[in-house]
């Protein structure tokens, strides 16, 4: 296994140790504090992420036509796999932007500054990453993996900027009705 | 259409979105999108809105 792959590998290993030990922690806190946490989502945003889903489903299979639609026509243009996560990535990013816009990205006790700061975080380590690989996103003349890190800080930051401008929008609108 | 029998009903009761919402278990978004008319509620949602504003079904949903 080479470097990048272990690189990889402790991302997602370091990842679901901080998920684990964060939601441990928040489960105790309000155990302890008698809270009742409610971490779902009501039947509007249950359809509204519904129709995301659905969206997002038929992006990546548009996605997937298309590219083998170029693929035959013009050869292979990425490493395999590469193209895939790319699809990956842009159906994750319509999901988001469509649950963003209708008010159902997030549970009904979360708030969007949590969020907000994650995906600055995400944007932040891509960047750093991106810039440590910079000039070495194709290899023989193919996309390579390096340029997964600099499309997903790109997603990240879409999806920020989707819900700065949710967020003005409610403020707006809706301020003489809360 | 508006809901504007909901809204007036929050409103007598000094509730806001946010207060009705947090009473039956939605979002603020969601209460804000029922009295816009943008979503029409199931009839459990219906129901306990009607009982914490202390009003009966045709009172708030029902169309003249």
């Amino acid at each position: 296994m080479d470097a990048r792959m272990w690189g990889f590998l402790t991302g997602i290993f370091l990842t679901a140790v901080v998920v684990a030990v964060s939601s441990y922690v928040r489960r105790r806190k309000r155990a302890k504090s008698g809270e009742i946490w409610d971490d779902s989502f009501d039947e509007r945003q249950q359809a509204a992420r519904g129709k995301a889903f659905e969206a997002a489903f038929f992006t990546l299979l548009f996605y997937l036509l298309v590219n083998a639609a170029v693929i035959k026509i013009a050869g292979i243009w990425a490493q395999p796999g590469v193209d895939g996560v790319m699809g990956i990535f842009i159906s994750i990013g319509v999901f988001g932007i469509i649950c963003i816009r209708s008010d159902a990205f997030m549970t009904l006790r979360e708030k969007p500054k949590t969020y907000l700061l994650l995906f600055g975080l995400v944007v932040l380590i891509q960047t750093m990453a991106s810039v440590d690989s910079l000039h070495t996103f194709t290899t023989d003349g193919l996309l390579n993996w390096n340029l997964l890190s600099p499309v997903c800080g790109v997603l990240f930051l879409i999806l920020m900027a989707s819900l700065l401008l949710k967020m003005r929008r409610d403020r707006l609108t809706d301020g003489d009705d809360i | 259409m508006k809901n504007l029998k909901l809204k007036a009903a929050r409103a007598a009761m000094d509730l806001s979105q946010q207060e009705l919402a947090d009473a039956v278990h939605v979002s603020r978004q969601t209460v804000n999108a029922m009295e816009k008319g943008d979503y029409n509620p199931s009839i459990r949602l219906c129901l306990s809105i009607c009982k914490v504003l202390g009003k009966t079904l045709d009172e708030l949903f029902w169309e003249e």
